[in-house]
């Protein structure tokens, strides 16, 4: 079962108070969308651009979903992998971009660099596991797929990752 | 999760983060929240559309026959002020048919909706030279037309319903007067309800009319500050490869400029517009 790009509202409930208008709830999680979306893209030049597309596909919404977070975590999850399949057709550019020099520490350089070449998808069970700290469900509901497949795909993932620090 | 703690897990924890704070502060406003017309060169097939360019049945039996009979002389393709948010024109052609024009007129007029309105006030928010024009066809999407930067830009977003496809598109400046621009407005079914929108956003200077051609349609349409645009049912080109062509003409019949989109069929089997 392969995880379909359908926005749903998917996914737990913030720990956050609930923001009681668009605007409110557009400040309070713009800098999480950024960071989300940059992490699950590592491009700098469009995780606003995701951002901001996924607040402007929400606000018409908003007043109808009861966990907005969700369903911007869901977009904004689907628009990066979009933008990493397009951006995997151009090997050559994005692989310069990515071994720019970025602050980063050694250790997280690499591994990142180890990221970079997994899958969309795999990254994505990666980052919202790692980064977002959602468990396997909740993953398996942003990424509209069965917890058996998020359990695979990361699976899959972490054994390349070993399988590339060992080389 | 069964993923089990270990060091390489530990790491991407640390990874994740360190490269989340690389990340630049920065403050969106939330007026600058609209969505961003892509460049016409990379757009997909339909939304260049120009293809587009069409005329719908509806809106050319509703309206043209009363546009045949009436005058009215005032300019309607001055390039808008700096100030201007909304074109000053009168409404659409009340003049009889131009000699040269054949078919129906697709009658053009300024509009202002609450959403367009919103959508003017935001574009403008975020900068204050863009200069948002909406206009719109009657039963059709208002268009709203303005400039970012070095380029001119349309976007349908303004549509009551919005779009689930590409909204907008942008052309630079100095290819504007030649170039149709467009998006699709796909409806909640793509097919049979989406609508195709080509737009020439720098039509010449004293242009009286563009006419439209697209095979063997054929309209017409008075501009309204300096824009023009036509629609077509469907999001992809219904003769191939065939242009679509914009043309303007002065009062006496003089062609003062033209603008083009082509439909091609990419390696990826995509219709594109050129």
């Amino acid at each position: 079962v392969g995880c379909d790009e359908q926005a749903t509202e998917s996914g737990p409930i913030m720990a956050i108070p609930a923001p009681t208008s668009f605007e409110d709830f557009y400040r309070s999680r713009l800098d999480w969308a950024r960071r989300l979306a940059f992490v699950l893209t590592r491009d700098d030049r469009c995780c606003d651009d995701i951002a901001q597309d996924a607040f402007v596909g929400l606000q018409s919404r908003f007043d109808d979903l009861e966990n907005p977070s969700a369903y911007l975590r869901v977009t904004i999850v689907n628009a990066c992998r979009r933008h990493l399949r397009r951006e995997s057709r151009r090997q050559d550019s994005y692989r310069q971009l990515a071994s720019m020099p970025s602050g980063l520490s050694t250790s997280a350089q690499e591994i990142l660099d180890l990221v970079d070449r997994l899958p969309a998808r795999q990254r994505a069970v990666l980052v919202l596991r790692y980064f977002e700290g959602l468990s396997e469900d909740e993953i398996a509901r942003t990424l509209g797929c069965r917890p058996g497949t998020v359990k695979s795909l990361a699976a899959r993932a972490l054994q390349r990752l070993r399988e590339e620090t060992n080389q | 999760m069964t993923i089990d703690s270990t060091a390489l897990e530990d790491d991407l924890v640390v990874a994740f983060n360190e490269l989340a704070d690389t990340l630049p502060q920065r403050s969106l406003p939330l007026a600058a929240l609209h969505p961003r017309p892509r460049r016409a060169s990379r757009r997909r097939a339909r939304v260049l559309v120009a293809a587009a360019v069409g005329i719908t049945a509806v809106a050319v039996a509703a309206f043209g026959v009363t546009r045949l009979l009436d005058v009215d002389d005032a300019g309607r393709t001055h390039r808008p002020s700096v100030a201007a948010q909304q074109p000053t024109e009168p409404s659409p052609s009340t003049r009889s048919a131009p000699s040269g024009a054949s078919g129906a007129e697709v009658p053009l007029q300024p509009a202002s909706t609450t959403d367009s309105d919103n959508l003017t006030r935001a574009i403008l928010r975020r900068d204050p030279n863009a200069n948002p024009i909406v206009v719109q066809i009657p039963d059709r999407a208002p268009v709203t037309v303005y400039s970012d930067g070095s380029q001119r830009c349309m976007t349908i977003a303004a549509a009551p319903i919005p779009a689930a496809g590409d909204q907008g598109s942008c052309v630079s400046v100095d290819q504007a007067s030649q170039r149709i621009i467009g998006a699709i407005d796909t409806g909640p079914v793509e097919t049979p309800t989406s609508v195709t929108y080509g737009v020439w956003t720098n039509v010449p200077e004293g242009t009286d009319y563009v006419t439209f051609t697209y095979g063997d349609q054929t309209a017409w349409q008075r501009p309204v500050a300096g824009i023009s645009y036509f629609t077509v049912p469907g999001s992809r080109p219904s003769l191939g490869s065939e242009p679509v062509v914009l043309r303007a003409f002065d009062a006496t019949g003089r062609q003062l400029g033209q603008a083009t989109a082509t439909p091609y069929l990419d390696g990826a089997g995509s219709w594109r517009w050129q």
